[in-house]
């Protein structure tokens, strides 16, 4: 399966490069059109496929940690909770001085709301009490948006907050790339690799443990690992939500149920959702571009509805 | 004696009073273009409130001048509190202020919106008989003749130029930005694209119609946000080798007048 879904996210991102207003911007057969595609195209493609793919691995690890099928870093407030902090560091300026203080806040907003979270459901916080909190986290931190860009002293700034509730990456260019990408890479790798504990986790902490697992140390290296990947791409496109919870709900079925096999698959198909959102965005004919984020939630939310569904007739049978 | 003569002077004053009610002492303007024209045709004294837009730099050629008058939200207790017997705003806005300041028996004078240096010319007119300074008026608008005269390129066309404001939107057909392009030698690329006056451009539509010259205001995201965000875009300093970057501060080219010739001047500077 993961043969296909590598072949689906190569030709999205190819066709991701090739789509766009100047469509064959290579027939212009000079710099600028090598320009828009490697200043602008190359970018948003690249950006497109990272995001997509730490939010797909970020739902998955959130999902089989918590032993929670809604869990999702948009859903559960950790996304908000990282643009908050971004927007402190690109409003204030402080970004604009020192370039890596936008994915560094928000790396620190996303790992402390994961922390909080964990804090919650350690002291036993049931499927529908953690996505109330989220509802909590997520409205606490659009206002504090709010709050942040109202003080900004640039005139556009206040209309920014759909932009980073609902996010997008438009015209990102090739320094978004390069402040963002490391730490996405760096946290996916810190935590591809916990699958075998995952599956471990899914029989309970106690027998986890038994197993060997060492639940404190792996709840730090997912803490740090799920802050790096939303953080750092939360900071440089806003809030993206559901990828997180559609991915490893479409290929749950076919890996068996075990939550660490839904890692990679996982992480495919989120880096396969943003992209063919953000080609469709560009070719949907809207009076102007709709946000990323908008076409991710027209889509994600119905599965929210479902997995709620799902979980409320699983408590019932208990 | 200093009495009589201070009720003589007072007596005076009253009979004066026919008169002053022609020439409006203390008056107001609502809207950051009409400030613009009133801070240089009023008299001294005669401008008590502005909006509080024009006391932005940012936004505001005349900010310094604009700085010591009261500046003045759309609210109507703020303009009551000023007392004015003119309060000049924009037509077709303001609807409800409109009605509570002749309700308070303040006279109103709505002008309308320019977007061409003429219709700015035909304001200043307007605006400057409505303030009893027509001398003032004829002096500005003979100052700003001559000074599109100066600044008119006359040479062989010098190709495309397009302008860029925040959140992808561009000045087409018809719009000042428009006009102050073709009297510097440009042809506009947003209006050959179809744009209105106001319209959006993605920066790839920009890259690919390869323009000679593209105007934005440099300090835009001085305070950062996103919508400003592309004054420092990879693929804009890209175009640099080719393309001409011209920055123009949007105070000169928000508003048609006689700040208009600042943007020309800029344009006639980063000509090849």
């Amino acid at each position: 399966m993961n043969r296909w879904l590598l072949l689906l996210v190569a030709a999205l991102f190819l066709l991701s490069l090739a789509v766009g207003p100047a469509w064959w911007p290579w027939r212009l057969g000079n710099e600028v059109g090598w320009a828009i595609v490697w200043e602008l195209r190359l970018p948003r493609a690249t950006l497109g496929l990272l995001i997509g793919g730490v939010l797909g691995l970020s739902g998955a690890v959130l999902q089989g940690w918590l032993r929670n099928p809604l869990a999702e870093p948009g859903v559960i407030g950790v996304s908000a909770c990282a643009g908050f902090a971004a927007v402190c560091a690109f409003y204030s300026g402080l970004a604009a001085a020192f370039a890596l203080a936008l994915p560094l806040a928000g790396i620190a907003g996303a790992a402390i709301a994961v922390a909080l979270l964990m804090g919650a459901v350690r002291s036993g916080t049931g499927t529908v009490s953690l996505l109330l909190m989220g509802v909590a986290i997520n409205a606490i931190a659009a206002a504090l948006i709010s709050l942040v860009l109202a003080l900004s002293p640039n005139p556009f700034a206040y209309q920014e907050i759909s932009l980073w509730l609902a996010g997008s990456i438009v015209d990102r260019d090739l320094r978004h790339l390069a402040i963002a990408a490391p730490f996405m890479v760096v946290g996916a790798v810190i935590v591809l690799g916990v699958g075998r504990w995952l599956d471990a986790l899914s029989l309970g902490e106690d027998t986890a443990r038994s197993l060997g697992a060492d639940t404190k140390s792996l709840g730090l290296r997912l803490t740090l690992g799920v802050g790096l990947m939303v953080g750092a791409a939360t900071s440089v496109a806003g809030v993206i939500g559901f990828v997180g919870l559609i991915a490893p709900h479409l290929i749950r079925a076919r890996v068996g149920f075990r939550p660490g096999a839904t890692l990679v698959p996982s992480m495919l198909v989120g880096a396969a959702l943003v992209l063919g959102a953000d080609i469709a965005v560009r070719l949907l004919p809207t009076a102007s571009e709709l946000q990323l984020g908008v076409f991710t939630s027209l889509v994600g939310a119905p599965f929210l509805v479902r997995a709620v569904r799902k979980a409320h007739a699983a408590w019932l049978a208990t | 004696m200093a009495l009589i003569r201070s009720f003589a002077s007072f007596v005076l004053l009253l009979m004066a009073l026919p008169a002053a009610a022609q020439t409006p002492q203390r008056v107001v303007t609502l809207n950051l273009c009409l400030d613009q024209l009133a801070l240089r045709l009023a008299a001294p004294g005669q401008l008590v409130g502005v909006s509080y837009l024009s006391q932005d730099p940012r936004l505001s050629a005349l900010a310094d001048q604009a700085a010591p008058l009261a500046p003045v939200r759309d609210s109507f207790e703020s303009i009551l509190t000023l007392r004015p017997d003119l309060v000049i705003l924009g037509q077709g806005s303001h609807a409800s202020l409109k009605r509570l300041l002749r309700g308070a028996e303040v006279r109103v004078l709505e002008l309308p919106w320019a977007t061409s240096i003429g219709e700015a010319e035909s304001v200043i007119e307007q605006m400057a008989t409505a303030l009893g300074r027509e001398d003032v008026g004829r002096r500005l608008i003979a100052g700003m003749q001559r000074e599109r005269r100066r600044l008119t390129w006359t040479g062989a066309p010098l190709g495309t130029a397009v302008y860029l404001e925040a959140n992808r939107g561009t000045s087409g057909k018809d719009s000042l930005m428009d006009e102050l392009l073709r009297l510097s030698g440009y042809r506009n690329l947003a209006a050959e694209l179809g744009i209105g006056s106001f319209g959006r451009l993605s920066l790839e539509t920009v890259l690919a119609g390869q323009p000679d010259l593209v105007v934005f205001d440099g300090t835009a995201n001085d305070n950062p946000a996103r919508a400003t965000e592309f004054v420092g875009h990879h693929a804009l300093l890209a175009l640099a080798g080719k393309t001409k970057l011209a920055s123009v501060p949007t105070r000169f080219s928000i508003c048609a007048g006689p700040d208009n010739f600042e943007v020309m001047r800029r344009l006639a500077e980063a000509r090849p």
